[in-house]
C-alpha cells in the first residue's frame, strides 16, 4: 500500500473512467471516508471534463497526470496538463440568489470545488498546468 | 447507466444507480424525456443508490423541475446523501427542490 499514487491518462473523454477507478482503489486502500471519496470523485470529474472538452484546440493526443497522495492529516490532488491555461481560481462565483428561472449552471462546478476542497492553487510550470487540490482528513 | 422505473398511481419513481456525472447525464435526462413524453407529470427520483451528481447532473435536475413546474407536474427528491445534499446546499438547489427522506413520503408529496 502507498500513499502516493500517479495515473496518466489521454485527453479521451472515456480515459476519466480510468482515473475514477483508481482513485476508488486508492479511496479503500487508505480508508478516506465515503464524504472525502465524495468530493475528490466529483472535483475530478468537473476538472479532467472541463479539460478534455475544452482544454485543446488541436486534434492530437495529449497526456494527463493525475497525483494522489496523503502527507499528514491531509490528502493532495494534483492535476499537471498542457491544455490551454485557465485558471479556475479566477472565475466568478455564480450568483446563487437567482431565482430558478435564471439559475446559473455555468461556473457551477468550479464554485463547487473551491467550497469542498480545503484548499486549491494553480500555477502554470514549463508551459503546464498545475491545479493542485488539498483535502483535509477527518 | 442503470435507471430503474416504476409506477405507485400517477406518480413516476425513478431509482438512476450510480453517479451522474458528465458520462451519464445525457441518459439520465433521456430518461426523464421519455418518461414525460408518455404523459406522467409526477415523479420522485429516488437518490439511495447515487454515490455522487456532478455540475452536468445537476443541470438536469434544475432542467427537470422547471418544465414540470411549468406544467404543474411535480418533481420530488428523496434519500439524499448527506454528500449529495451538500452538494445542493452549495449550489443554491435545495429550496427549488422538495427532498424527502424515503420513497413513501416522496411519493405521498408528488
Amino acid at each position: 500500500m502507498s500513499t502516493h499514487k500517479t495515473v496518466q491518462i489521454t485527453n479521451q473523454r472515456n480515459q476519466i473512467d480510468t482515473v475514477r477507478k483508481l482513485f476508488d482503489d486508492y479511496s479503500k486502500e487508505n480508508k478516506l471516508t465515503e464524504k472525502t471519496s465524495h468530493d475528490i470523485q466529483m472535483a475530478l470529474d468537473e476538472l479532467l471534463t472541463n479539460i478534455v472538452s475544452y482544454g485543446y484546440e488541436d486534434t492530437d493526443e495529449h497526456w494527463i497526470d493525475v497525483h494522489f497522495g496523503i502527507d499528514d492529516s491531509a490528502l493532495t490532488v494534483e492535476i499537471i496538463d498542457d491544455s490551454k491555461p485557465y485558471n479556475i481560481l479566477e472565475r466568478d462565483d455564480p450568483d446563487l440568489s437567482l431565482s430558478m428561472e435564471d439559475k446559473p449552471i455555468g461556473g457551477l462546478g468550479v464554485f463547487l470545488i473551491k467550497k469542498l476542497m480545503s484548499s486549491v492553487d494553480y500555477y502554470t510550470k514549463e508551459g503546464k498546468n498545475h491545479l493542485v487540490m488539498t483535502k483535509e482528513l477527518e | 447507466m442503470e435507471i430503474r422505473d416504476k409506477k405507485d398511481g400517477e406518480v413516476v419513481i425513478l431509482e438512476p444507480v450510480g453517479r451522474i456525472d458528465t458520462n451519464t447525464a445525457g441518459e439520465f435526462e433521456d430518461k426523464i424525456v421519455e418518461v414525460l413524453d408518455n404523459g406522467a407529470i409526477r415523479f420522485v427520483v429516488d437518490l439511495k443508490e447515487i454515490d455522487y451528481i456532478s455540475s452536468a447532473g445537476l443541470r438536469v435536475f434544475l432542467m427537470a423541475i422547471k418544465k414540470l413546474k411549468s406544467m404543474g407536474g411535480s418533481f420530488i427528491i428523496c434519500s439524499m446523501s448527506d454528500h449529495i445534499k451538500e452538494v445542493f446546499d452549495i449550489s443554491g438547489f435545495t429550496p427549488i427542490f422538495t427532498i424527502t427522506a424515503d420513497q413513501a413520503s416522496g411519493v405521498a408529496a408528488a
